[in-house]
């Protein structure tokens, strides 16, 4: 039974994984592209209101069964997964540090012209990292949302953790005992992102206090 | 030479600066004074091209500073800073970056650690010790002073000052008073300096303007500048 949970928490990884490793360079990408043209911030806003709105759920739905006869293609379930929550993370961490960077921005631009500092060196220098700090705890906190998203790609037949944690249920029928102990990894994975996020938070605020 | 002419600038109904007209010349060394509120920083931020003014216009040497309406919230400037430039009353450095780093054109302290004027400066204003520090890990009264010493080194023309002495113990106070004349002097830096510090301002300008209801009173002594303030404080 153990292993069979290691293999599921190890898909579930695995899929925040991926979700972050594509999701953050093009969030990243996308804020850049929201402060330097007006009409991208609209887009990415737009985009990341649709994503927050929209249920996760609908949309794994529709991109893995419509969308596939539609375009007449077959693709595996942890793809149509892994994409869609590459895309959410993308959208909605380049739209947290697009955020932050119009902050930063609107905080230090007197400054930054009264001193003929470059704009080039003013956001790579100041901007980003400033941001990028800003911005960390909620990012941390998005971290933990999509860790427990990942959940909804059993419903495609993605063997993560909540996918082997119903079949093993099915097969042993002690609900109490085996959802405990899904619990218990998805806690092990969580607590320590949400406890970082917690610390950053405090960190910045008796910062910005100082 | 800095000039400004009829700025009037207005916030929704308010009034802060009715018709005013100002102008600074090379080396020059004034003091302004005035009660909160008074439209002081409103119009250093006007002088230093920061502000748009309703009406009226700003020039150094000819060129007037440029806004470009971006929407409703951002605008693009362009002028000659930094040979204009202004030490703000909010400080404002750069949180991520040692006071060196604060100080350097751009924003990197590799040069800037060798210059003999920042060692100089920071030595004269007792901050050398905190120039690899961060911000966050400063005094008030010690951002106060990396700031002005970032301003000093872009050696600007004129230098508008918010308020610098606020955080300032009087020894400080007095070095920073003699660096700015010396720059004066040597350098024919003008400086314009919002106080409320009567001492200094006696001790370090020449000249004294009282902001009063949106308009500016010209003084050549620190008397009739006193006057003027303590008829608009009893009132």
């Amino acid at each position: 039974m153990l292993t069979e949970f290691i293999y599921g928490a190890f898909k579930t990884l695995s899929l925040a994984f991926t979700a972050w490793a594509f999701g953050l360079p093009m969030g990243i990408i996308f804020s850049f592209c929201s402060l330097r043209f007006p009409k991208y911030k609209f887009y990415l806003s737009s985009l990341s209101v649709a994503l927050t709105v929209l249920p996760f759920l609908a949309l794994l739905f529709w991109i893995h069964y419509p969308l596939q006869s539609l375009l007449d293609v077959v693709w595996s379930p942890y793809f149509t997964s892994a994409f869609l929550l590459v895309t959410f993370v993308a959208i909605i961490s380049g739209e947290i540090v697009a955020e932050e960077m119009r902050k930063t921005k609107k905080d230090f631009i007197d400054s930054v012209d009264v001193l003929g500092i470059r704009r080039d060196i003013f956001l790579k220098r100041i901007v980003f990292p400033t941001a990028l700090v800003n911005a960390l705890p909620r990012l941390l906190n998005l971290s933990v949302i999509s860790i427990h998203m990942t959940m909804f790609a059993s419903l495609i037949g993605v063997e993560e953790l909540f996918r082997i944690t119903l079949r093993l249920n099915s097969e042993f029928l002690q609900p109490v005992k085996i959802f405990s102990i899904m619990a218990l990894v998805y806690a092990c994975i969580c607590l320590p992102l949400y406890f970082l996020s917690y610390r950053l938070s405090k960190n910045l605020k008796r910062n910005n206090n100082a | 030479m800095l000039d400004g002419k009829k700025i009037v600038v207005s916030f929704g109904e308010q009034k802060v600066l009715q018709s005013v007209s100002i102008k600074l010349q090379k080396g020059e060394r004034i003091a302004l004074f005035g009660t909160s509120g008074a439209g002081k920083t409103t119009l250093l931020k006007v002088l230093s091209g920061l502000y748009n003014p309703n009406a009226g216009e700003i020039c150094f040497n000819g060129i007037k500073p440029q806004f470009q309406y971006i929407n409703s919230s951002s605008v693009e400037r362009k002028w000659i800073w930094p040979k204009v430039t202004l030490v703000f009353q909010d400080i404002q450095l750069f949180p991520n970056l040692s006071g060196f780093e604060n100080c350097s054109d751009n924003l990197q302290n590799q040069s800037l650690e060798k210059s003999n004027e920042v060692w100089e400066l920071a030595t004269h204003l007792d901050v050398l010790h905190i120039m690899n520090k961060s911000p966050k890990k400063m005094s008030q009264g010690e951002q106060q002073r990396i700031a002005i010493i970032r301003a000093l080194l872009k050696n600007p023309d004129f230098l508008l000052l918010d308020e610098p002495t606020s955080a300032l113990d009087p020894i400080i106070k007095k070095q920073l008073g003699k660096i700015l004349v010396e720059k004066s002097e040597s350098k024919g830096m003008g400086f314009l300096i919002a106080t409320h510090d009567w001492e200094f301002a006696n001790q370090f300008t020449q000249k004294f303007i009282v902001v009063k209801n949106g308009e500016l009173k010209f003084f050549e002594t620190i008397t009739g500048a006193t006057n003027e303030m303590s008829g608009i404080q009893g009132k």
